[in-house]
């Protein structure tokens, strides 16, 4: 089943071709997003991150060079790799397979929702198709 | 000094034989029927049933045969079966796929003796332990015990999420698993605006940078370029602008919840990552 995560809006399949289950992970938030949201006054970053990206804003850039004012800033920003907001993390908690229900073999019950085992269901995810690139819901 | 007194070991006819006998325990495993066979299995494959098959001795001197099944969970989280096999030696076991078709490393086993059905039962031996595929069994006697990090590890090819347009894409080790990373490839398509896209490969902790590396060459606007790394990759044999390559550490070994990821300098809200495979050797980690 293809799924599109409602955080990052990325799409993936449930199932990988051999059978195993793909675990989905938001990615951190790009650059572009981390200045919106700065230009925005909801940024992320802390103080000592706000003033190395302010420094190298500053640096001078070559722009024959394909340099951009942002560039080095943008580099960092890339490399903080910070989480998305209400990231959806589909890999198992350990604490949460201790605390889940279990039957008398000391198994998690067959009825617990999965997704009450993840590390962070986030937003949570619908099911789509994906048609030459483009994502539609099912119906 | 005193001696506890002697105990007369047992003797009983035995089917199959025309005299009495004289037993001195034929197995270092003796059930009562207070103690039960476990099962414990951690799995990576979907659809897979195993059975497990064997031979006792029972405390009356048949020879009597057991065969039960056991279902693997396949999120490689533990899954764990116990049954009353009566009482007696246990003279041979074997586990193998009844259903689906593992690869190696896929369904680790472990079969233990406890005292108990239930939760709270007490595992106190293990006969054996190894990978089951669907043609290769685990078995006792005779079977080398193994340990889930052993052997060669199973080849796998990850189809990593497509990000949204404009965000760089990240694949983590699945909790119960040991990745080691080999190469991957992914198509990053550059928007007609901004500046040069440079690619760089980062491997981390989940928080801190453990190995990083920039691709071997930048990507310019409005272009669609391959990006591959792997391990032994040396430079490009020929330049092209839109056919990337660059190296990745030999033996690059990572544990759950690590993870890999690219960060794209410049990357542009319009931008678009995918096609993103990683080529990697999996364990069970049994941790």
């Amino acid at each position: 089943m293809t799924l599109q995560c409602q955080a990052c809006k990325g799409t993936y399949t449930d199932t990988l071709p051999d059978g195993t289950l793909y675990f989905h992970v938001c990615p951190p938030l790009a650059a572009w997003e981390v200045r919106k949201a700065i230009a925005a006054n909801a940024s992320p970053l802390t103080a000592a991150q706000t003033a190395q990206l302010t420094a190298l804003d500053a640096q001078p850039f070559n722009a024959a060079n394909g340099e951009t004012a942002t560039g080095r800033g943008d580099n960092y920003l890339a490399g903080l790799g910070l989480p998305r907001p209400n990231a959806r993390n589909e890999n198992i908690d350990p604490a949460k397979i201790e605390s889940a229900p279990k039957d008398a073999q000391g198994n998690v019950k067959q009825t617990v929702d999965p997704s009450t085992l993840m590390i962070s269901a986030g937003a949570g995810v619908a099911p789509v198709v994906v048609t030459d690139g483009v994502v539609q819901p099912t119906s | 000094m005193s001696y506890p007194p002697a105990v007369d070991a047992p003797r009983a006819p035995i089917d199959g034989f025309d005299r009495e006998s004289f037993l001195q325990g034929p197995s270092p495993f003796v059930f009562t029927l207070e103690d039960a066979l476990e099962v414990d299995t951690l799995c990576s494959a979907a659809g897979v049933t195993l059975t497990i098959a064997g031979v006792m001795l029972t405390s009356d001197f048949q020879i009597k045969a057991f065969n039960f099944q056991h279902t693997p969970n396949s999120n490689r989280t533990l899954a764990t079966s116990r049954f009353h096999i009566g009482s007696g030696w246990l003279l041979r076991v074997r586990v193998t796929a009844s259903a689906g078709t593992p690869t190696f490393s896929r369904v680790f086993v472990w079969l233990r003796t406890c005292r108990g059905l239930t939760s709270a039962a007490l595992t106190n031996s293990t006969i054996t332990s190894g990978y089951v595929t669907a043609n290769t069994d685990v078995y006792w006697p005779g079977n080398v015990a193994q340990q889930p990090l052993d052997g060669e590890g199973f080849l796998s090819s990850v189809q990593v999420s497509n990000p949204a347009a404009g965000a760089d894409w990240v694949a983590t080790v699945p909790t119960g698993a040991r990745w080691k990373l080999t190469a991957l490839f992914a198509t990053l398509a550059a928007a007609n605006a901004g500046g040069v896209r440079s690619v760089r490969l980062l491997v981390d902790d989940g928080a801190n940078v453990l190995f990083e590396v920039p691709a071997s060459a930048t990507q310019a606007i409005n272009t669609t370029a391959s990006y591959s790394y792997g391990q032994g990759a040396g430079g490009p044999i020929t330049a092209d602008a839109v056919v990337i390559e660059a190296p990745l550490a030999n033996d690059l070994y990572l544990l759950a919840g690590w993870r890999v990821r690219t960060a794209t300098g410049a990357i542009n809200a319009a931008d678009q990552w995918s096609a993103i495979s990683l080529d990697v050797t999996e364990w069970i980690s049994g941790d």
